[in-house]
């Protein structure tokens, strides 16, 4: 158990009005959670229902409604999460916030692209034949998995707040370091997994399908943002309350 | 050559002559690691089957599986001597650059996984029959992929026992942070020692200049990191 060393003396007085803000703050994440829920679920019904049958893939392709929004969204928020960490080494009097928001940031990050390894799998079973293939974007990918999970497991096994802080900022900045490496890795080795679906100035996919694509992208941006409102309250109210607690041990 | 600098280079000589001192003092660990992969070494064959050992893809794979032990071995006490002696906290409380220690750390970590590679890869050609032919090509390339292999593993271990430093279950840790980011070089590594060896015809698809783009870019990247980040990685 972490034993965290940042007393507010302020904490405990400020707690009555700081509480009632905080219930109301977590009413409205939770209504924007449930409404890009219904919204999510609405694209993916789109994607089911609303557009025709691929004429190579046959309804298999489908999944890719998933697939893609869930990959980019992994992309997105393990940049955000790096993004929080480079600006905790040049805020350190914003640290404790920063870090909240880059920890809750890498936490979707390692979600999203334990999503995206599942649903590539569920469509790589039917057509290539095989759940798994050490193709460049998968590999890297995995690596990129692997990183976040390590990030966890680093937060988790050190106890000094402070020197949490700065190796999970370090280790945020590495994983996102993968990135790019993942996305170019279509272009830049010959890879089993097709190239990028949406490039500038290039159509390689049918009008209907790329709507369906990007309803579905900005419907699950949007539950993520709402779960990522969620989740940092959360970490919040989570390391308030260890602070707390270790305010009246040691009183 | 102004104070900065010079400080910054007598730094760097002073942790690297500490470092092989401390080597040399405790040679016993230096032959343990050397030990231990020789048992890697006759360990695989039974893993694989002896006959198994005649395909080059597999005797490289095992060279640089070997490898990855031996790294994960030597990487993980980059700073264990200082920090068992307590002379670590010292130079932290001096005014000895942060980054100076880091890259000292880092060329000596690299010379000692060379100094152990050595005898691994005379011991590598007896026990799995490495064709005689093409075996001096072989050797004459393996020193440059060998050398920036090191010199990037070098960096991106420095770079995280620093950060798992401060952590609990630090063995545990480390090859969880390490491995995945070092996946790279390994492949890079394999597959430019398939590529040279004459007694293998390698069907691949990417070009061997893609793989030394990536043997050079990490220890140019971790470097690089290590030096913006040298006060956050190593504070007192």
């Amino acid at each position: 158990m972490t034993q965290p060393t940042d007393l507010s003396s302020k904490s405990k007085s400020a707690l009555p009005s700081a509480s009632e803000s905080a219930l109301r703050s977590t009413r409205g994440s939770d209504t924007a959670l449930l409404v890009t829920a219904v919204l999510t679920l609405a694209a993916w019904g789109y994607g089911l229902f609303g557009v025709g049958t691929d004429r190579d893939q046959g309804d298999v392709y489908r999944i890719l409604f998933v697939h893609v929004p869930v990959a980019w969204c992994a992309f997105v928020w393990v940049i955000a999460g790096a993004v929080f960490a480079v600006r905790l080494f040049f805020s350190p009097a914003r640290a404790q916030g920063l870090d909240r928001s880059s920890q809750a940031c890498v936490e979707l990050g390692t979600l999203f692209a334990a999503l995206a390894l599942l649903t590539g799998s569920i469509w790589g079973r039917p057509t290539w034949g095989r759940w798994w293939d050490w193709d460049p974007r998968l590999t890297s990918t995995l690596v990129m998995f692997l990183v976040t999970c390590g990030y966890h497991i680093l937060r988790s096994f050190t106890p000094d707040v402070r020197a949490r802080r700065t190796v999970a900022a370090v280790v945020a900045l590495l994983g996102a370091l993968n990135v790019p490496i993942v996305y170019f890795s279509v272009n830049l080795w010959r890879s089993l997994h097709q190239p990028q679906s949406i490039v500038a100035n290039q159509s390689n996919m049918s009008g209907d399908i790329k709507l369906a694509l990007w309803v579905n992208v900005f419907a699950l941006l949007a539950l993520s943002i709402a779960l990522y409102r969620v989740r940092r309250q959360s970490i919040a109210a989570k390391e308030t309350l260890e602070m707390l607690r270790a305010e009246q041990g040691l009183a | 050559m102004n104070l900065g600098a010079r400080r910054w280079w007598h730094t760097f000589f002073f942790v690297t002559q500490f470092s092989l001192r401390g080597v040399l003092l405790r040679k016993a660990s230096w032959f343990g690691v050397l030990s231990f992969a020789a048992c890697l070494l006759i360990l695989f064959p039974f893993a694989f089957g002896t006959e198994l050992l005649a395909q080059g893809e597999v005797r490289h794979g095992a060279f640089w599986a070997i490898q990855e032990f031996v790294v994960a071995l030597v990487v993980g006490r980059v700073f264990q001597a200082e920090q068992e002696n307590g002379a670590l906290e010292a130079l932290l409380a001096s005014r000895a650059p942060r980054s100076a220690l880091l890259f000292a750390k880092t060329a000596f970590t690299a010379v000692q996984l060379l100094s152990l590679q050595i005898p691994l890869v005379l011991l590598w050609a007896v026990f799995y029959n490495v064709p005689t032919e093409g075996l001096m090509q072989n050797v004459r390339f393996l020193l440059p992929v060998c050398l920036l292999f090191n010199f990037g593993t070098s960096a991106l271990g420095a770079l995280l026992s620093c950060v798992v430093a401060r952590s609990q279950a630090r063995e545990i840790l480390l090859p969880i942070l390490f491995f995945p980011l070092q996946m790279a070089p390994l492949l890079a590594a394999v597959t430019l020692m398939l590529r040279n060896d004459p007694a293998y015809e390698y069907v691949g698809g990417f070009a061997d200049g893609s793989w030394w783009t990536v043997l050079a870019a990490y220890p140019v990247v971790f470097l690089a990191v290590g030096f913006l980040l040298d006060d956050v990685l190593l504070q007192e």
